[in-house]
């Protein structure tokens, strides 16, 4: 999949680097469904950004009468404490973001490493670390990231580290495949004749060419570590009470939804939302950077 | 759906010949002023209102809120263990509804000194199987039960029973150390006190079956599935039990539980104050609603500084809006409590005592006595707690509390732990919090509230220690006579309000939910149902 991209890769490296920004701007205003996705990406990130601005109240505070309907007081209803809900949304944002970004991170660093040297040296490295890579693969996600985050005892900090162990084996498969096809490439050859080391060649002329695939991965990973941290949380696992995090939210509502369904409803619009327009990033993203789809697409 | 449980529902129950009736009455001694009224609804048939007058026969399914685990009642701690076998097994005395000591297997005794009690069996009782109960099974229960090397969980509740004789074949003499006051209400308990039948142990496998002398026979436990249980037919208390059959489905999710009432496929389920709020406007269904002994509480660790400082826990109190927290963490369902539990017997500090004199409010206190003990703005304290159990109290209380002790310059940090982390820490010689948010469960004397935690040369005393509640409570657990106990008891409960080694915090409620034509039942404090059980029938 990856061969005829990086086959353009050594004329037209620096050159795509610069204009790149620019270009996928351009490329995904044009791109409906990227609009869309962009936007309610954008819209939650100002909303985590900026959550102290926007928010009506403390969300922490619990001044109001408890369960109160949604009113123009309090736009989307009280919890069981007299919290405002909405404001606990805004700052649940925070969370969601939070966790999707240091979780991605982890995953990206750890798995993009062992893909990266996966690729590289290949024999017995290749062998050990994909047989790992399959082992963790082995296991269904959610119950694997539930112990981790069990042994190391319930935190947000935890919880994303649990995230980003469990999610750094498709990185490690992402990263891998194309190095494999980069270190082929005779741009490869000519930096190893020219005596680049190890560490220049992976870094410098690898790396670069693979990016597309790992950023299309980085923005799906985002939106499943902002669900699995909402999984985490409904647990007990992820961020602690009193802070607001969609997933506990969720879970405290859970037993008020006859009576207060506003609890559930809106924080569960928020999860929704927030991994449909990272997904429909996503998905764009790959249309837009993706040349052959793009061929195609045009 | 709900139409079906009335006027048709009432035909049937009133159906019954009218001299039967009588008779039914008067064998329970019961007068006969409510019965047989007559009413005609529009062009429905006249429908007889049902006589008060159980009416025995009949199928029902009981909803049980958890899974009994092992049905073994000598080495068992868990209550949902107790709720699987109190209505099979029994002791030698009982509580009824109102929680007074009853005979059971033991129709009478008698206290010839202070530390002798002489027990006259009940005669021609039957074992399930059959066989006679006899002089023999209690002292052979009570080998097992006072072996120190034995497998009884709930030994100390008999520390100071001393022996066990067989005075003859109906009559059993129990010689204490000392004088020993909570011995009756250590068998009513039914905690390592159900009388097994002799040999027991190496009969049958008492995890899973049962044997005993009780209102119900066990015919089938499936784990995490339900329990069978049939009328046993010759029982000692007939007519009772009136249910033929009764067929406990373990359902511990109560969204279940709440949509089994609703579709009136379960004739009974333990509600939590939601569940209740989502029935209420159901009709056919009766909710009950009692104060339950069920104790919540916030445990100070006094080995740590700055809560040592008497000054600083009395500050603690004050900061606590106690209200509050019966509103938020008990969705309402709660009154105030003090050492004792509200609602255990006659033992306790009343409620409106309570909040007159010691659980005051006062947020501008509490500031400047923690100014006044030397206690830093955003002070830290380390409140640990563990979010299972205790029908979501801890969890909200801990958020509540924060809250709240924010407001006098305490920063709150919540340690959320699994029960087994949580065990853990808050056993000796770890402690491990500043705080810790438990509960007591149901107890069978009122030195249990107390003795553990405040008797200072226990394990679990904190840190506290105050000579005169130990002398209080040396002398109340000795003591027989009924008014100087309580008088012992209500100086020692003031004291300790004034020491706040804890924050008693609130009771909660025992909520329970049954369809209209289940009749008879009455609901207990420490949410037994082997009472009610024997004594609810089907009016359909």
């Amino acid at each position: 999949m990856t061969g005829e991209r990086e086959a353009r890769g050594a004329d037209g490296m620096g050159r795509r680097r610069r204009s790149g920004a620019a270009g996928l701007g351009f490329a995904l205003l044009r791109h409906r469904v990227g609009i869309v996705g962009a936007g309610l990406v954008l819209l939650f990130a100002l909303l985590a950004a900026a959550a102290p601005l926007i928010a009506p109240y403390n969300p922490l505070a619990q001044p109001a009468p408890r369960l109160l309907p949604p009113s123009p007081a309090h736009l989307l209803g009280t919890d069981e404490f007299g919290r405002d809900v909405l404001s606990r949304i805004i700052y649940g944002a925070q969370v969601s973001f939070q966790v999707g970004i240091v979780s991605v991170a982890i995953a990206l660093l750890l798995g993009g490493t062992l893909g990266l040297t996966s690729g590289y040296y290949l024999g017995a490295v290749d062998a050990l670390v994909m047989r790992l890579v399959d082992v963790m693969f082995a296991f269904p996600t959610v119950i694997l990231i539930i112990a981790i985050a069990g042994v190391l005892g319930p935190s947000i900090g935890t919880a994303m580290l649990a995230i980003g162990i469990v999610y750094s084996p498709i990185f490690a498969r992402v990263v891998r495949g194309p190095t494999l096809a980069v270190m082929r490439q005779q741009y490869v050859e000519g930096a190893r004749a020219a005596g680049a080391g190890r560490w220049r060649i992976m870094l410098r002329y690898v790396l670069p060419n693979i990016a597309v695939a790992v950023i299309v991965q980085a923005t799906l990973s985002f939106s499943t570590a902002i669900l699995s941290e909402a999984t985490l949380s409904f647990l007990g696992l992820g961020a602690q009470p009193p802070y607001p995090s969609w997933g506990t939210m969720l879970s405290a509502g859970r037993q008020y939804m006859e009576l207060a369904p506003w609890l559930v409803l809106y924080p569960g619009l928020a999860i929704a939302l927030a991994v449909l327009g990272v997904n429909l990033l996503g998905d764009a993203l790959r249309d837009v950077l993706d040349p052959r789809l793009r061929r195609s697409a045009a | 759906m709900e139409s079906t449980s009335g006027p048709a529902d009432s035909a049937r129950g009133g159906r019954f010949p009218r001299r039967e009736l009588l008779g039914r009455a008067a064998a329970l001694g019961v007068g006969l002023g409510t019965s047989g009224a007559l009413l005609a609804l529009g062009d429905a048939p006249a429908v007889a209102v049902p006589a008060a007058t159980p009416r025995p026969g009949g199928r029902s399914i009981w909803a049980a809120e958890s899974d009994p685990v092992s049905l073994n009642p000598i080495t068992n701690s868990l209550f949902a263990s107790v709720q699987g076998f109190e209505h099979c097994y029994e002791s030698l005395t009982a509580y009824d509804a109102k929680m007074n000591i009853v005979p059971a297997l033991a129709q009478s005794w008698e206290t010839p000194n202070e530390t002798t009690y002489i027990f006259h069996l009940r005669r021609g009782v039957r074992w399930h199987d059959g066989t006679e109960f006899t002089a023999d099974d209690v002292a052979y229960t009570f080998g097992i039960v006072l072996d120190p090397k034995g497998p009884a969980v709930y030994r100390s509740n008999f520390d100071q029973v001393d022996k066990v004789q067989v005075v003859d074949k109906h009559t059993v003499k129990l010689l204490t150390k000392a004088p020993f006051p909570p011995l009756l209400g250590a068998f009513a308990i039914l905690r390592s006190s159900a009388i097994v039948q002799k040999g027991a142990l190496d009969k049958y496998n008492m995890e899973t079956q049962i044997v005993g002398t009780g209102p119900y026979r066990l015919a089938e436990y499936v784990p995490k599935s339900y329990l069978r249980l049939v009328r046993n037919r010759d029982y000692w208390g007939k007519p009772l039990p009136y249910l033929d059959e009764v067929l406990f489905k373990i359902m511990t999710e109560e969204d279940a539980r709440v949509a089994g009432l609703r579709a009136r496929s379960i004739d009974y389920a333990f509600l939590t104050p939601l569940g209740e709020q989502r029935l209420r406007s159901e009709r056919g269904l009766t909710i009950l609603k009692g104060p339950r002994i069920f104790l919540y509480v916030f445990q100070i660790n006094m080995l740590r500084k700055p809560w040592s400082d008497v000054r600083v826990r009395r500050a603690l109190n004050l900061a606590v809006d106690r209200r509050e927290m019966i509103a938020k963490a008990l969705n309402g369902a709660g009154t105030v409590s003090g050492p004792i539990a509200t609602g255990f017997g006659h033992w306790f500090v009343p409620p409106a005592e309570l909040e007159r004199k010691w659980y005051v409010h006062d947020p501008e206190e509490a500031k400047r006595l923690l100014k006044g003990a030397g206690v830093p703005e955003g002070q830290p304290l380390d409140l640990l707690v563990t979010p299972f159990g205790g029908s979501g109290f801890y969890t909200a209380a801990a958020v509540v509390f924060k809250e709240q002790m924010q407001k006098v310059g305490i920063d709150v940090k919540i340690r959320q732990v699994e029960p087994g982390v949580f065990d853990k820490e808050i056993s000796p010689p770890t402690f491990n919090y500043d705080i810790q948010i438990n509960a007591f469960t149901p107890r069978h004397d009122p030195d249990g509230f107390l003795w553990n935690r405040f008797y200072s040369k226990n394990a679990y005393a904190d840190g506290y220690s105050n000579p005169k509640v130990d002398d209080l409570l040396l002398r109340a657990r000795t003591t027989v006579n009924p008014a100087q106990r309580k008088a012992l008891y209500d100086e020692v409960q003031r004291l300790l309000l004034a020491d706040v080694p804890m924050l008693w915090i609130a009771v909660d409620q025992v909520i329970e939910g049954l369809q209209d034509y289940v009749q008879g039942y009455q609901q207990s404090p420490f949410t037994r149902r082997d009472w009610g059980l024997k004594h609810a029938w089907l009016q359909k």
